[in-house]
């Protein structure tokens, strides 16, 4: 499967190399789908992964939110970097710019719960209440 | 004539049936004990500890015989050195799977500096940490609280009791001694350490929390340096009070020494006839006193020490699996871990620092008092 998705990625890679000088549009769309399918293929091996750790984790009496924003912050991580450097190939630094803000932002939404969780915790040593 | 030899009959028998008399000590001893209060003191102790010193062949019982099985107190010292790890080993499992789970993200997540949001998800892995450490840490820091408390709230019922018996035996500058020196410079230790220590200890831990979220700030530096600075004021504390504690306990055990043998002196010289005897039967009580001093004592420094050592082996658990994680953490390449396990650690140790000054300076406050007293 993933000798395939390596294939397909090589065949991609030098049609739009063939392509960018004539059609650099086609290029850049031939260049984004693959990237796309490489995305979307990464993402479905990855859910065993993520599953089996969530469990594990789960038993060792690890906090689930924990564990569940970490992974959904590092998901969210991996596409934004892949927008980005998909905007960086097409030359749109703006655009690039754009979409790295966007992923903090939908980290930072994400990770909101632990964040709260942990200056809480802060709180109430500082204070020295019983929370 | 007739009444003469009457008198001479009553001397006669008087003679023959007179025996030698003997202070009953064993009696002395268990009226005293009666009177020492010294069994309520033993219900005011919480359950656990009450089973604790049970377990070191302590019991409400044979308390007057004032023995700690010394095989029993190895067997129950470890057994609770057990338990207390046994009750921070999941804690640790999740340290290490937290550390485990954020190397394995952080290895298949973007490379660091390849943009801003590779640096916020090492932020956000620092805060996981954090939360999985630090959530039981407070609890510990609440528990080292109210362990100083329950120490000093079992001393202010002993140290009345055992000045007391002090002032009894005739020691009366000892007991004076005890009551104003031990009984101020434990409250001022105990109270710096549950009002002052923890709370500063705990404000430390807080900083440190605040600080994953900021890496680059220095509060985690500056949160060490808050546990350095509290265990050294704390280092200072137990030495002026436990000096000042020793001088003044020499000094009113050797007034009182002096004072009771005159008083052993003028009973055997200046009461005719019986001086000597009375002189026997005020030393049968003194020792008897004396024993019911030692047991009491005995009795104090094994409550403080129950009070106390579960908290400690907790904190000494704790800080044993910080050190794991931080070992686990540099292995793992993970510096923000680090920091904040290596700041945990120092917090915890400082706790412990704080517990163990004053469960010294109140064993060290009774054992001199009862050296002093034995003088």
């Amino acid at each position: 499967m993933t000798t395939g998705l390596w294939g397909a990625l090589i065949v991609a890679a030098f049609l739009a190399l063939l392509l960018r000088r004539e059609r650099p549009e086609l290029a850049l769309g031939i260049g984004l789908s693959a990237g796309v399918g490489a995305a979307v293929f990464w993402f479905r091996q990855l859910k065993p992964v993520v599953d089996t750790a969530t469990l594990w984790f789960g038993r060792a009496g690890l906090d689930a939110t924990v564990a569940g924003v970490l992974f959904k912050s590092l998901g969210l991580c991996l596409l934004a970097q892949f927008c980005v450097n998909v905007c960086r190939d097409a030359g749109e630094q703006g655009l690039a710019a754009h979409a790295e803000l966007a992923g903090k932002s939908a980290i930072l939404l994400t990770a909101l719960p632990l964040f709260r969780q942990l200056l809480d915790l802060a709180i109430v040593l500082i204070k020295g209440g019983d929370g | 004539m007739r009444v003469l030899k009457q008198l001479g009959w009553v001397l006669l028998c008087l003679l023959v049936l007179s025996r030698p008399v003997k202070a009953d000590t064993a009696a002395i001893y268990e009226e005293q004990w009666q009177a020492s209060g010294v069994d309520e003191l033993w219900e005011q102790l919480p359950e656990d500890t009450r089973r604790l010193l049970g377990s070191m062949g302590m019991s409400r019982d044979d308390l007057q015989a004032a023995t700690v099985n010394p095989s029993g107190l190895a067997v129950t010292l470890i057994e609770l050195l057990k338990n207390q790890i046994g009750s921070v080993l999941p804690g640790v499992g999740v340290l290490l799977g937290m550390l485990v789970l954020t190397t394995v993200v952080k290895s298949g997540g973007p490379t660091d500096g390849a943009d801003g949001t590779a640096r916020l998800f090492g932020v956000v892995s620092a805060a996981g940490i954090a939360v999985t450490v630090l959530a039981p840490l407070a609890g510990c820091m609440r528990a080292v609280g109210e362990a100083a408390d329950s120490a000093w709230v079992f001393m202010t019922g002993f140290v009345p009791l055992y000045a007391a018996v002090l002032l009894s035996e005739g020691k009366t500058a000892l007991a004076g001694g005890l009551s104003t020196t031990l009984f101020a410079s434990g409250e001022a230790v105990c109270t710096l350490i549950s009002r002052v220590v923890i709370p500063l200890l705990s404000v430390s831990l807080g900083m440190g929390a605040a600080g994953t979220l900021a890496q680059k700030s220095r509060l985690q530096s500056l949160s060490q340096t808050v546990s350095k600075v509290t265990v050294r004021l704390l280092t200072a504390a137990t030495a002026l009070f436990g000096g000042v504690l020793s001088l003044q306990t020499a000094v009113a055990a050797a007034s009182d020494s002096v004072g009771l043998r005159a008083a052993k002196l003028s009973v055997s010289r200046l009461v005719p006839v019986v001086g000597g005897t009375l002189s026997e039967t005020l030393a049968a009580v003194m020792g008897c006193l004396g024993v019911l001093r030692s047991a009491m004592g005995v009795f104090g420094v094994a409550a403080v020490a129950a009070l106390l050592l579960p908290t400690v082996f907790r904190c000494v658990a704790w800080s044993a699996a910080l050190w794991i994680g931080k070992s686990a953490a540099e292995a793992l390449d993970l510096p923000a871990a680090v920091g904040l396990l290596e700041m945990s650690q120092g917090i915890v140790k400082a706790a412990i620092g704080a517990l163990l000054s004053c469960g010294v300076l109140l064993i060290v406050g009774v054992a001199l008092v009862m050296k002093g007293g034995s003088g």
